[in-house]
């Protein structure tokens, strides 16, 4: 039997398991335990014995692979090959660090209402909410297609420049879930970036909206 | 292309996104300016990132323990629950379960690495995990997929047996 014809017949065996398991989770390690083994801390016997677990667990097994991308995107070793999600990752840190100086650098340039634009830094061309008149709830945000976009993030800032809601689409419009909830005639900001199938990035004119009372 | 990354199939752009989200909204909470978030030390990010990670986790396990619950709370439903099985397909879930009793009756240190490998992980990244040499993972691991195949030998299964 061929290594090849192991794996898929273990992957199979892991997914029927974890099927019959349930959603109660009894045996499993803590997440603590499992970021230990991540992070190789602890003693060599109790992680291998957090490693048969995760791997023998498909629930352990993709927080296993969450743990990991983050560890590895703030340690990336010399020399490895960083896959999609571990990069997503290491990007957090400079979108977080970045986000920051962005957003101040405007409010101080532009006390006004911010003005779409299409230029290159505008090239997401925004299309709702209307910034000339209040928005009606659910708040829905609608942006132009991008060529080559093969995602888009969404970030929108509440009056006092904090985030208040993000989301991840491959679609050009995202409802705002009735969650976030929203003071009438305050203005949020929201801005859209779209992730290019090359790696580069796009991102719309930061945009202001307001909502009306209820 | 995010999909067709081996490693991606088990990490979903929705897992990312909130991990990411999260990390935004706390780094931003706790520092309030960009000045702060510019001068915030990489290891304060990261210790940030691993701890949205760990609450992410948290609060799913949660989410199930209450699911389970209310499961177990819920009517009985009609009828049979279970799928009908083809006689293919139940050949096959067989060969997985002996598949999974040979690596369970290996040696512990073994049978990580072994778990590891066919899970689909490569023996440098096995090697980096354990912090172990490349020469002492590579022995561990042919080591140990050598007693499964021998363990499914005995049982008929593979080159020495009728099924496979």
């Amino acid at each position: 039997m061929t290594d090849e014809r192991l794996q898929a017949l273990y992957a199979e065996v892991v997914a029927r398991r974890a099927e019959a398991a349930g959603r109660g989770r009894p045996a499993c390690p803590a997440p603590d335990a499992i970021l230990a083994l991540v992070e190789r801390a602890g003693a060599e016997v109790g992680r291998l014995a957090t490693l048969d677990h995760v791997m023998a667990c498909a629930a352990c097994l993709a927080e296993f692979e969450l743990l990991r991308a983050v560890v590895v995107a703030g340690r990336p070793p010399a020399g490895r090959r960083l896959t999609w999600p571990v990069l997503a990752l290491a990007a957090t840190v400079l979108i977080a660090v970045g986000l920051g100086g962005l957003w101040r650098a405007r409010q101080d340039r532009a006390p006004g209402p911010p003005v779409m634009r299409g230029g290159a830094e505008g090239a997401v061309s925004t299309v709702l909410p209307d910034p000339d008149r209040p928005a009606a709830r659910p708040v829905v945000f609608v942006w132009h297609a991008v060529p080559g976009a093969t995602r888009y993030a969404l970030e929108m800032i509440d009056p006092d420049g904090r985030p208040a809601f993000m989301a991840g689409t491959a679609d050009t419009s995202v409802t705002l879930p009735p969650t976030v909830t929203l003071d009438a005639g305050a203005e949020y900001r929201w801005i859209v970036r779209a992730a290019l199938a090359g790696g580069g990035e796009r991102r719309s004119a930061a945009r202001a909206f307001r909502v009306a009372s209820p | 292309m995010v999909r067709r990354v081996g490693r991606g199939r088990r990490l979903s752009d929705g897992d990312v996104d909130d991990v990411l989200q999260e990390v935004r909204i706390r780094v931003w909470r706790a520092l309030g300016t960009g000045e702060k978030i510019a001068a915030a030390p990489a290891s304060y990010v990261y210790r940030t990132a691993v701890s949205a990670a760990l609450d992410l986790i948290r609060r799913r396990r949660g989410r199930e323990v209450e699911l389970e619950t209310l499961d177990a709370r819920g009517p009985a439903p009609s009828g049979d629950r279970g799928p009908v099985t083809p006689d293919r397909s139940l050949e096959r879930s067989e060969l997985g379960e002996r598949i999974w009793q040979a690596v369970d009756a290996i040696a512990d240190a073994r049978r990580a690495v072994v778990r590891m490998y066919l899970n689909g992980y490569r023996l440098d990244e096995i090697a980096t995990l354990l912090d172990w040499t490349p020469a002492r993972t590579r022995n561990l691991l042919y080591r140990g997929l050598g007693d499964v195949r021998r363990r499914l030998g005995d049982l008929g299964i593979g080159p020495g047996g009728r099924t496979e």
